[in-house]
């Protein structure tokens, strides 16, 4: 594997430790407008969280495409993390990198409090 | 005249040996290439699989660290099944972590089990999404006929 893409590799794991230790905090924003105009794109969830001085944007972008011979069309999803500028749009995004989806998955986890509702619940109910 | 038939013969014997082992080993890296082909998709989704699970319940590692060691024993199988299909730095990549993986879960007479903790863990996790990142760009290769 090329030096480059192994360091965006230990960045992105490093980035699914600390939002999953709580040191990273992320929230649920409006896709910016550079996103979403002057394109059939679907972008369903946009997460933002501000790493040190930088901003960091996550967001899932659904497309259509076709098979190869443009018969059927259909929806693809993939997920993508981005520098951004002050007002969240994307100045430089990640290649697609292994352990993108597993930081997504973090990310889903914390933005909607799946472990504290969970542990909030469990404990309401042994009361 | 017999002398020079019979040296003739038994170097054209050697050569016909190196030709047979030469042919051997084309044929085990082509059958090595072939499995390869043919099971590169289904092991890349299943490492992809264990990394998820890993990332999964290492967000809440003090209560899952058995099922860890469990996801680690079935990363080092799918590894291990891909490591015979490899050669060159992906394989060199894939013994040194199929080692860290076991070495948590196996004792050997010599070897004492490691324990697993949480930065340890990480590492393990980490190291593989870099494995995953190689296959990843091995199959693009193959794909575009590399």
């Amino acid at each position: 594997m090329a030096d480059q893409r192994g360091r965006l590799v230990e960045f992105i794991a490093k980035l699914n430790r600390m939002t999953q230790e709580g040191r990273i905090k992320w929230q649920l924003y409006q896709p910016p407008e550079y996103l979403t105009s002057g394109t059939d794109d679907i972008y369903p969830f946009f997460w933002g969280a501000k790493v040190d001085d930088k901003k960091l944007g996550l967001y899932v972008q659904r497309h259509i495409t076709s098979d190869f011979f443009r018969i059927n069309k259909y929806w693809e999803e993939k997920t993508v993390l981005a520098f951004c500028q002050d007002d969240w749009t994307p100045v430089w995004e990640f290649p697609q990198i292994a352990g993108i989806n597993e930081l997504r998955s973090s990310v889903e986890r914390q933005s909607v409090g799946v472990d504290s509702f969970i542990d909030r619940l469990l404990s309401e109910e042994n009361n | 005249m017999s002398e020079r038939v019979g040296v003739i013969g038994s170097w054209s014997s050697i050569l016909g040996l190196l030709v047979s082992v030469y042919v051997l080993w084309e044929v085990r890296q082509i059958r090595r290439q072939f499995l390869l082909r043919l099971r590169i998709g289904d092991l890349l989704q299943a490492l992809q699989n264990q990394a998820a699970e890993m990332s999964t319940s290492l967000n809440d590692f003090e209560e899952s660290r058995h099922e860890v060691g469990v996801i680690f024993a079935h990363c080092a199988s799918t590894l291990q099944n891909l490591q015979s299909k490899l050669s060159g730095d992906e394989k060199r990549q894939i013994r040194n972590l199929i080692k860290s993986l076991r070495s948590y879960h196996r004792l050997g007479f010599l070897r004492k089990k490691r324990n697993l903790d949480y930065d340890e863990a990480w590492r393990a996790y980490t190291a593989l999404q870099g494995i995953i990142e190689s296959i990843r760009h091995l199959r693009e290769d193959i794909r575009s006929g590399g």
